[in-house]
């Protein structure tokens, strides 16, 4: 079953927790469901989920229930995302905060695939700009690669000053 | 033969003749035969008195003296006559054969000498021939030269301004690369610090749509 990933989940460290979390709540609902079948009075308390994993169940439940098979389906999906999914690597001159990164998510699963997946690291040399490993290709769009492929127009500008 | 040859050969063979004479004379004088004055001698001879002997003997002596004064008188004219015509003759041969000696010396000489003037105006001509040569080729050789040496020097001279335009060409994009490295790295020092990503957002979002066929490309490559 094809599932679009919310754009909280970025990277495939974030996927991989998401589905541990996934299935430690599933086996909580399930273990929760087979005490209020048998009349256990003592509820347990819920796994922590972080707030990625929780939309993304919120998500989910809100299409496809919260029974044991929906979540059997969901971790499949999930599963099935973090073997297949196609993943490239974004490097920023600071580190990004979550905002960025999830607008830079958004963007990738709109325009490039649907279930891309992002790795963001930082290198401050860059100085601005991004650089962008894809397969295997490296795209430095970084303002350090802008300044030096710009030294000729930087001495013509001089010149004429 | 000429005729002083054949005047010296019968003097010789007159001289010859007397001599012969005087010493059958002189031998006869001094070895007489004996006076046989036996009437009756075999072999015929006339036997005379002594006296009658001695007389004829004066007279033979005298007569042969004579004789011998004549012929050694007419041998010494004879003598001194061919002697002075030998003498002349001599001269005259010897002035002959130096004269024509002398004429064929200067034959050769005026010979050798038109020779020699003939030469040496040839070679005069030669010389000045092979001088007007030699001073063309020489005039010919300098402007060849000189023609060489203007284009050299021209060629050198444009060798040396594109030399020299090379050089500050390539000073000058050395001092622009170190500049712009230097500028690049004030830059990269100072920026690296503090960068804002919410500012740059729309930047990055910018970069990635502009470059979005690639990035699809190498994502639907990878899928």
């Amino acid at each position: 079953m094809k599932y679009s990933l919310p754009s909280s989940i970025i990277s495939p460290q974030d996927l991989t927790i998401a589905i541990h979390e996934v299935q430690d709540y599933s086996a909580w609902a399930h273990h929760e469901t087979i005490k209020q079948k048998v009349g256990a009075h003592k509820p347990t308390v819920a796994p922590e989920l972080n707030p990625a994993t929780a939309e993304l169940l919120g998500g989910w439940s809100k299409v496809n229930g919260t029974t044991a098979d929906s979540y059997r389906q969901l971790i499949e999906s999930l599963e099935h995302i973090a073997n297949h999914a196609p993943t490239i690597t974004i490097t920023l001159a600071a580190p990004a905060p979550q905002q960025v990164k999830e607008h830079i998510v958004a963007w990738c699963r709109h325009s490039l695939a649907e279930s891309v997946l992002v790795t963001f690291s930082f290198n401050s040399t860059i100085l601005g700009g991004l650089v962008v490993r894809a397969g295997s290709h490296i795209y430095d769009w970084s303002l350090h690669r802008r300044l030096i492929d710009s030294a000729h127009s930087f001495t013509e500008v001089l010149n004429h000053v | 033969m000429s005729a002083l040859q054949l005047f010296l050969t019968i003097n010789v063979f007159i001289l010859g003749a007397a001599i012969a004479l005087a010493v059958e004379h002189l031998w006869l004088h001094f070895h007489p035969h004996g006076f046989n004055a036996e009437p009756q001698d075999p072999s015929g001879s006339i036997h005379l008195p002594m006296a009658v002997k001695e007389r004829l003997l004066r007279v033979a002596e005298t007569d042969y003296q004579n004789v011998l004064d004549r012929s050694v008188t007419g041998f010494k004219h004879d003598l001194r006559e061919t002697t002075v015509k030998i003498n002349d003759k001599l001269t005259q041969l010897s002035g002959n054969i130096l004269g024509e000696e002398m004429d064929r010396y200067k034959k050769t000489l005026d010979t050798l000498r038109q020779q020699a003037e003939k030469t040496r105006g040839q070679v005069q001509t030669d010389v000045e021939r092979h001088q007007a040569e030699l001073e063309a080729l020489i005039v010919e050789r300098q402007k060849m030269l000189e023609a060489k040496f203007v284009e050299r020097h021209t060629a050198l001279e444009k060798q040396a301004e594109a030399d020299i335009e090379t050089a500050k060409k390539a000073a000058i994009e050395r001092i622009d690369a170190k500049l712009s490295q230097a500028v690049t790295s004030f830059l990269s020092t100072t920026l690296q610090y503090n960068a804002d990503l919410g500012a740059q957002e729309p930047y990055l979002m910018a970069e990635l749509e502009k470059h979005k066929s690639e990035l699809i490309k190498e994502v639907s490559d990878e899928i």
